[in-house]
């Protein structure tokens, strides 16, 4: 929110800067057209490795066009940069490491003084824990997915918190980012072909994709749907966060640039639609929230369903 | 910015299966192991206090029977002692009236030998004076044993006559 707001002042004081001469031309694009609607959400790289080896620090500036003379070390189609969401990402899980941690500490302390633990982080973590061992993995997956609860604990947890870390300016969207979701997407198709595997026995598992009792001439085509299925659901997965999350900062920062918007067109319209954009941003910001917390449930609870279906295909 | 950036991909999946096996081991695994022992200790606290509430409610039937028990035993004594006063009672007056009839049998049989005496003296009296009234209007001395005999036959004559 902050940072569309605080473009229009940034460029301008950076616009003599040597070193953001890249920079200070993508800005004047953005100064004269209308800004490209991506361009907040966009991932950024903050650290590259030239060619050279030499590090360089935001060698595409902040509107994607490359320094001179730079180009990525490369390792196989692997770029040697660091983006804003891979330090998002990281960020994250180190809070959600540490946080949990504690509270784990916590728990077994009280334990031993026969107690539920106190304080709000320590009740906040553990209902969120006993809500998704309660209220998703026992009642879909029963007591065969019990074992594997920690697996979705961390999907829900690694998901809410960026989900939420997205609506910090600055911090980026991580779960905005396709390649992201991506991941979350094909590693559910991964855990639950492999848990598949596990529970069922490799070849019983590939064998009862197929429904019984399908007529032979069918079975061909039958186990292409079958076995399409899942990684279908996985792709919906990924896309559902991705455009779940996106939706949500593509519209705040848009609402946002009314005032940008208006400032092309007059002085006095530019005031009024901040009068009108700002509070309206607010709102989509607390409506944001509730996605962000109604998204980690739904990844959580569509794996779980999955994972489920495929160690019991009975069910 | 559709195409997966591969540098993204290959740190996501460090970063989440790393962050899956440090939360795994150190988080996920204490707190639910926690949460489930302290369930358990918790439903066994409440099936304790069940039972203990079970064992109290069974008590206090007990109690209570044996408290109409005592009641009804402490009604039976105090009927039984009414019986035994009443008994004591009847004992001690039947004991009176048998006395007091005694009493005025002996009374009786007294009164009647005192009668029989004060009569036999009254005889003997009559007999002597009968006799002294006799030798003065015979004025002849009869021999006292004569005398007797007749005075006892003239009695005799009197008592048939009677």
């Amino acid at each position: 929110m902050a940072e569309a707001e605080e473009h229009p002042p940034k460029g301008e004081h950076k616009s003599g800067d040597a070193h953001e001469g890249a920079h200070a031309e993508g800005h004047g694009g953005h100064a004269e057209g209308p800004a490209d609607p991506l361009h907040h959400i966009k991932d950024k790289v903050l650290l590259g490795m030239a060619a050279d080896g030499k590090l360089v620090w935001k060698p595409y500036g902040d509107h994607g066009h490359a320094q001179v003379g730079y180009a990525p070390k490369m390792i196989g189609p692997m770029k040697l940069e660091f983006t804003k969401h891979m330090a998002g990402m990281t960020f994250g899980a180190l809070v959600i490491f540490l946080v949990v941690t504690a509270v784990a500490r916590r728990v077994k302390n009280s334990l031993h003084h026969d107690r539920a633990p106190e304080g709000p982080l320590a009740n906040m973590v553990e209902s969120l824990v006993v809500f998704v061992r309660d209220e998703l993995v026992l009642p879909i997956g029963g007591h065969h997915l019990e074992h594997y609860t920690p697996l979705f604990l961390t999907y829900f947890f690694f998901i809410l918190t960026l989900n939420l870390m997205g609506m910090i300016p600055e911090f980026g969207g991580v779960t905005g980012n396709w390649t992201v979701t991506l991941f979350l997407g094909v590693s559910i198709w991964f855990s639950l072909t492999l848990l598949g595997m596990y529970h069922q026995g490799p070849l019983h598992y590939f064998l009862h994709m197929v429904p019984p009792g399908t007529p032979w001439p069918m079975w061909p085509l039958m186990f292409v749907l079958e076995f399409l299925g899942p990684v279908i659901k996985c792709g919906v997965l990924c896309v559902r966060l991705f455009a779940n999350m996106i939706a949500g900062h593509l519209v705040i920062s848009n609402i946002l640039a009314l005032g940008v918007i208006g400032e092309k067109l007059a002085t006095g319209l530019a005031v009024a639609m901040i009068f009108v954009g700002v509070p309206l941003a607010l709102g989509i910001s607390m409506l944001e929230i509730l996605v962000c917390f109604i998204q980690a449930y739904v990844f959580t609870m569509l794996s779980i369903i999955f994972v489920s279906a495929a160690v019991h295909p009975e069910h | 910015m559709f195409i997966p950036e591969v540098q993204v991909l290959v740190w996501t999946v460090v970063v989440f299966f790393v962050l899956l096996g440090l939360l795994w081991k150190f988080a996920w695994g204490p707190i639910l192991h926690a949460l489930e022992e302290r369930e358990g200790r918790i439903s066994k606290k409440i099936s304790d206090a069940e039972t203990a509430l079970k064992a109290a409610n069974e008590k206090a039937a007990e109690y209570e029977k044996k408290i109409a028990a005592a009641k009804e035993e402490a009604a039976a004594i105090i009927a039984e002692g009414k019986r035994d006063v009443e008994k004591v009672r009847d004992e001690i007056m039947a004991a009176a009236n048998a006395e007091s009839a005694r009493t005025l049998e002996r009374a009786k049989r007294e009164i009647a030998l005192a009668k029989d005496a004060a009569l036999q003296e009254l005889r003997d009296r009559v007999v002597d004076l009968t006799a002294e009234l006799a030798a003065q209007v015979i004025e002849r001395e009869v021999k006292p044993e004569d005398h007797r005999r007749l005075i006892e036959e003239s009695i005799q004559r009197v008592g048939a006559s009677n």
